[in-house]
C-alpha cells in the first residue's frame, strides 16, 4: 500500500453531514462518532472511489491549504488508515464502483488556515 | 466536553437543525389511552412530498432523523422513505410500536443501518400493556418484534410511559429490557393532546409516586446526588436557552406543518408553502423563539432550579407563554428536592394537584 495508488470509497455503514468546514460522521454499526476538520472533510467528500489519494491531495488540499504535497501525502495516508480501521472507509489499489450516493452536494470545506488531517472517535450513545 | 456536545455546539451557532423529528402519518393501528394525537389521514404528504422534505433537511444540515408517527409502517411507503433517508445519509431512528415488524422487516432495517428503533412497552403483564393500547396481542407482537430485531442486531430502546395503571411495572420492564438486551428509558410525560384538550394528563402519576421514581436508585442512578438541589446560576445559565428546539431541533408533522418540536405546538410554517430554510431561518415564530435567553424568563431566572430544571418551553407554551414556568417541571423540580420553585413559591406554596398538571422527566437515563 505504501507506493501503490489508493483509491477510497466511503462506507454504506455510515451517516454523515457536512457543516461548514467539519462532517460529522456515525458508524451505524457500533455508533463510534467521528468529526473531520476542513482537510479531513475534503478528502472525505472527494473520496468516490475512483480519485486516486494523490490527485485528491493535490486538487483538495494543497491548492486550498497551505501544506505540501509529501506532507499533506503522509498526515492523509495515517488518516485514512485509521477511518479504514474503523469500517467508514475502504481503501483498495485500484479504482472502484463508488457507493452510491445520492446526497446532494454539501458545502464543501472551505479552506482557511492550514490544518493537519485529524479524526477523533469515541464511543458515545446515540442519545443527545 | 464530547464530540457530539461540541458539534451541537456549533450546529446552535450556525443555526443549524441538526435534528429533526418527521411524523408521516398520525394514524395508528393501536388506541393508547395517553396518546395526544387525532388519528386522522385526511390531508397526509404523499410519498413525493415527504422525499422532496427530507431532501431539504439534507440540504440545511439535517444529521439525526427520526421517523415516526402515529405508526409510521402503517405507510405502505414507509420503507421507501426510510431508504431515502439512510441513501442521504440521515441517522435514523425509527420510532413505532413494533407490532408490523416481522422476521424480513427486521432484517430490512439491519440492512438500512437503521440507529435504533425505539418502542413503548407499557408492562411486563399483556393484559396491563394491552388494555393501554386498546390492541389484543398488541404485547406479544411488540415482544416478539423486539426479538426479531434484536437477532438482527438492530439497537432497540423501550419507553416506558409511567401512568396510574402500570407505574408499579416500571421495574418489572427494566428487568425485561435487560434481559431482552435493549435499551429502557423511563417517562413520566403525559403531552396534552396537540389541540390543547388536556384531559389526558389526568392519567399520569400523582406527587407521592413521581417522588418515590425519583428516589429510586435503578432509575435515576445516584439518588442523593440527583436529588440534590444545586443553587448557583451563572451567566452560562443564564444566556443559554431552555432547550434545543427551535434551535438545533425542528419537528415535521404529517401534513408538513413545522414546529419547533412535538411537544411545542408553535406553528411556524407549512413546507406546502415554504420551503423548509425559508420557515426555519425567516419564520417569525422561529425568530421569536431564539431571542429568548434564560435571562429572560421572568419567573425561572429568578429561582433556585433553574441550573437543573428541564423546563419544557414547549410545555410553557401550552400554558399560555413560553417565557413563563412550565407547571410540570416545577412539580418535578419541587418532587425531585422538596424546594418549592419560584412559580410555587409566588402562589404562596399553593402545589397545584400533579394530575390536573403534566409530569415530565428527562435525563433520567
Ligand atoms: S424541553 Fe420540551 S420543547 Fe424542548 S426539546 Fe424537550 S420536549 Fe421539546
Ligand atoms: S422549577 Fe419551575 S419556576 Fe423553577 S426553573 Fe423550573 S419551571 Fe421555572
Amino acid at each position: 500500500m505504501s507506493t501503490a495508488e489508493m483509491y477510497l470509497s466511503q462506507s454504506a455503514h455510515i451517516a454523515a453531514r457536512t457543516l461548514g468546514d467539519d462532517t460529522l460522521i456515525m458508524s451505524t454499526l457500533d455508533s463510534t462518532i467521528f468529526v473531520l476538520n476542513a482537510v479531513g472533510t475534503a478528502i472525505w467528500n472527494a473520496a468516490d472511489g475512483k480519485t486516486p489519494l494523490s490527485q485528491i491531495i493535490h486538487e483538495r488540499v494543497c491548492s486550498e491549504f497551505e501544506v505540501t504535497g509529501e506532507e499533506a501525502y503522509a498526515d492523509a495516508k495515517e488518516f485514512v488508515g485509521q477511518l479504514a480501521e474503523h469500517g467508514i472507509l475502504s481503501i483498495s489499489n485500484a479504482p472502484v464502483s463508488p457507493y452510491a450516493n445520492p446526497e446532494k452536494a454539501q458545502a464543501q470545506a472551505s479552506a482557511t488556515k492550514p490544518a493537519r488531517p485529524s479524526e477523533s472517535g469515541g464511543i458515545q450513545g446515540a442519545e443527545k | 466536553m464530547s464530540l457530539l456536545d461540541e458539534m451541537n455546539e456549533k450546529a446552535t451557532a450556525r443555526g443549524v437543525p441538526l435534528s429533526a423529528h418527521l411524523d408521516i402519518t398520525w394514524r395508528c393501528n393501536e388506541r393508547c389511552v395517553h396518546c395526544y394525537l387525532d388519528h386522522d389521514g385526511k390531508g397526509e404528504m404523499t410519498t413525493g412530498e415527504i422525499k422532496d422534505v427530507v431532501c431539504q433537511l439534507a440540504d440545511v444540515g439535517t444529521f439525526f432523523l427520526s421517523i415516526s408517527g402515529g405508526e409510521p409502517l402503517l405507510r405502505r411507503d414507509c420503507f421507501e422513505i426510510l431508504e431515502y433517508a439512510r441513501a442521504l445519509r440521515f441517522n435514523v431512528k425509527l420510532k413505532t410500536n413494533a407490532v408490523m415488524i416481522g422476521p424480513e422487516e427486521a432484517v430490512r432495517l439491519r440492512r438500512l443501518g437503521i440507529e435504533q428503533v425505539q418502542i413503548s412497552v407499557y408492562s411486563h403483564r399483556a393484559e396491563v400493556h394491552d388494555a393501554i393500547t386498546k390492541l389484543p396481542g398488541s404485547l406479544r407482537r411488540t415482544l416478539e418484534a423486539i426479538r426479531h430485531l434484536r437477532t438482527n442486531d438492530v439497537k432497540v430502546s423501550i419507553t416506558n410511559v409511567l401512568m396510574q395503571f402500570n407505574q408499579q411495572d416500571a421495574k418489572a420492564v427494566k428487568a425485561m429490557a435487560q434481559e431482552l438486551g435493549v435499551n429502557f428509558v423511563i417517562d413520566p410525560t403525559i403531552t396534552p393532546m396537540l389541540n390543547g384538550d388536556r384531559s389526558i394528563t389526568k392519567l399520569g402519576i400523582t406527587m407521592n409516586e413521581l417522588r418515590e421514581v425519583m428516589r429510586t436508585e435503578e432509575f435515576v442512578g445516584d439518588v442523593a446526588e440527583f436529588c440534590s438541589p444545586v443553587s448557583t446560576v451563572g451567566d452560562e445559565i443564564l444566556d443559554g436557552y431552555s432547550c434545543s428546539a427551535g434551535h438545533t431541533l425542528a419537528y415535521i408533522s404529517p401534513f408538513g406543518d413545522v414546529f419547533p418540536c412535538v411537544q411545542f405546538p408553535m406553528p411556524c410554517g407549512n413546507l406546502r408553502k415554504q420551503s423548509f430554510r425559508e420557515i426555519w431561518y425567516n419564520s417569525p415564530a422561529f425568530i421569536e423563539l431564539r431571542s429568548v435567553h434564560v435571562r429572560d424568563l421572568h419567573t425561572c431566572s429568578q429561582c433556585s432550579h433553574t441550573a437543573y430544571c428541564s423546563r419544557c418551553p414547549g410545555l410553557a407554551y401550552m400554558e399560555g407563554d413560553m417565557r413563563g414556568p412550565s407547571s410540570a417541571d416545577c412539580q418535578k423540580s419541587y418532587a425531585r428536592t422538596g424546594i418549592p420553585s419560584a412559580a410555587i413559591s409566588r402562589a404562596g406554596n399553593r402545589i397545584p394537584p400533579l394530575r390536573s398538571g403534566l409530569v415530565q422527566i428527562s435525563g433520567l437515563y
